[in-house]
């Protein structure tokens, strides 16, 4: 104990600060838990731990977490998208999944941002990219598009997505859901659509009857194929739900009244901008401090 | 667990140098793994905790204190938490096992949260100065892998 406590303060000054020292942290956390301190990072700042030394290589070739980012402001000049840049940029990508994915371990969280105002370049690698999550049991999806307000909801979430097993919290936005794909979502507990289109408008009600786990849902400025999402009938068997966000949905007061006697469980409600309601009224078997209401 | 008494209950838990603390229940039940062992019943009156010594135990006792009054803000909660990772990276590692060991996801996010910033945007050479690391990679080794990952080394401050 005595000479370790001498070791480590052995400090050197930095920043006028006396700083002491410590070992490197792979020494002494699993590389678990320094992956767990490389997810506070960016991803840019995360890889480049891989120069510190083969350990430190062996973690970020491990990490379970992927996070791609294409933005079109990357590959813009004089006005004008460049595509070699893009594809440039797009094998990138592929050559950095293609080293840390030869090993055999599970992706925990795949994310990806795409702002492009056309998918076409990315579309092949992007399939690739998910195919790599979904095999490798993924928990966490967030999949986020950006384009031109015009082709709003013009992405098709690929159908795979829809059927991850693995999958317990998904997360959508600017999208369109087919009607006609296999919804398996067993282990889901929390669903986040934003500006997503539901091509079949039961979507919400079979993932509702079929896999009622989930505790989380929000719900903000998406509809159904021509109309929009029939949140009371589609919400109603969701018997677990704890935290509900809506945003821009159109429920009438007596059919929120009856979609909250259906969810005893609600701890956390949020309603923004939902036009047609006038008077509410909320009741918790919970205390107090633990059912919060907000109506924006 | 079939006593009803209204007086507050008290667990004590006796750390790895073999230091008894005394806390309230509702305290400790913060940590998952305390929890888990009290609702298993398999924990008599003494909890031992053989990963957590006693000068991290203190501190963690100290943040979970904190944590199990509903009176404080959120902010207060934010300004209390930055505060408590401003402590040397040695103790902060030790914070993480027990955390870690103890279950507690908040305290060991905010503890993995401040060894991330510390590595924030600075150059290799700086992290492995600041944190020990022993380079045992070749020159060519190393060029090879910052020639793989050059995407990254943009924008790294000055040491």
């Amino acid at each position: 104990m005595e000479t370790e406590s001498k070791q480590k303060r052995k400090g050197s000054e930095e920043d006028g600060k006396i700083r002491l020292t410590p070992m490197d942290p792979i020494s002494q956390l699993s590389d678990h838990l320094i992956h767990k301190v490389l997810s506070f990072l960016e991803t840019k700042y995360a890889a480049r731990t891989s120069v510190l030394s083969k350990a430190w290589n062996r973690i970020w070739l491990t990490f379970p977490i992927i996070n791609i980012n294409v933005h079109y402001n990357h590959y813009i000049q004089n006005n004008h998208l460049l595509e070699s840049s893009q594809e440039e940029f797009l094998s990138l990508v592929d050559e950095s999944l293609q080293r840390r994915f030869q090993e055999n371990f599970s992706v925990s969280v795949f994310s990806m941002l795409i702002s492009l105002p056309s998918l076409e370049l990315v579309a092949p690698h992007m399939d690739w990219w998910l195919g790599i999550a979904l095999e490798r049991n993924v928990q966490k999806m967030v999949l986020i598009f950006c384009t031109d307000a015009h082709r709003l909801y013009h992405v098709r979430v690929p159908h795979a997505v829809m059927s991850a097993t693995s999958l317990n919290v998904l997360e959508l936005q600017n999208c369109t859901v087919d009607g006609n794909c296999n919804i398996k979502l067993p282990q889901l507990c929390m669903l986040t659509l934003r500006y997503v289109r539901l091509l079949d408008e039961k979507m919400l009600s079979d993932l509702s009857f079929n896999f009622p786990i989930i505790e989380d849902l929000v719900i903000r400025s998406s509809k159904g194929l021509n109309s929009d999402i029939d949140i009371d009938v589609g919400l109603a068997a969701f018997i677990g739900l704890k935290v509900l966000k809506l945003q821009d949905a159109m429920i009438t007061d007596e059919k929120f009244q009856n979609l909250m006697s259906k969810l005893p469980c609600l701890e956390d409600l949020e309603l923004i901008w939902c036009g047609s309601l006038n008077r509410i009224r909320i009741s918790s078997q919970k205390r107090p401090s633990e059912t919060e209401v907000g109506i924006l | 667990m079939a006593t009803t008494t209204t007086e507050t209950k008290m667990l004590t838990l006796c750390t790895s140098d073999k230091q008894q603390f005394q806390i309230e229940e509702t305290i400790a039940l913060q940590a998952v793994t305390i929890r888990n062992m009290v609702e298993d019943e398999c924990a008599s009156n003494v909890i031992p905790l053989p990963n957590v010594n006693s000068k991290i135990m203190i501190q963690i006792i100290e943040y979970l204190k904190k944590h199990v009054d509903s009176s404080v803000s959120k902010e207060d909660m934010e300004k209390f938490d930055s505060a408590f990772v401003e402590k040397k990276l040695s103790e902060i590692f030790d914070i993480i096992l027990a955390a870690n060991y103890l279950n507690i996801k908040n305290l060991l996010d905010i503890c993995c949260q401040r060894v991330a910033d510390v590595m924030k945007n600075k150059s290799p050479e700086w992290v492995r100065r600041t944190f020990n690391i022993v380079n045992d990679f070749t020159a060519e080794e190393e060029a090879k892998i910052r020639k793989e990952h050059e995407w990254a080394f943009e924008g790294v401050d000055e040491d």
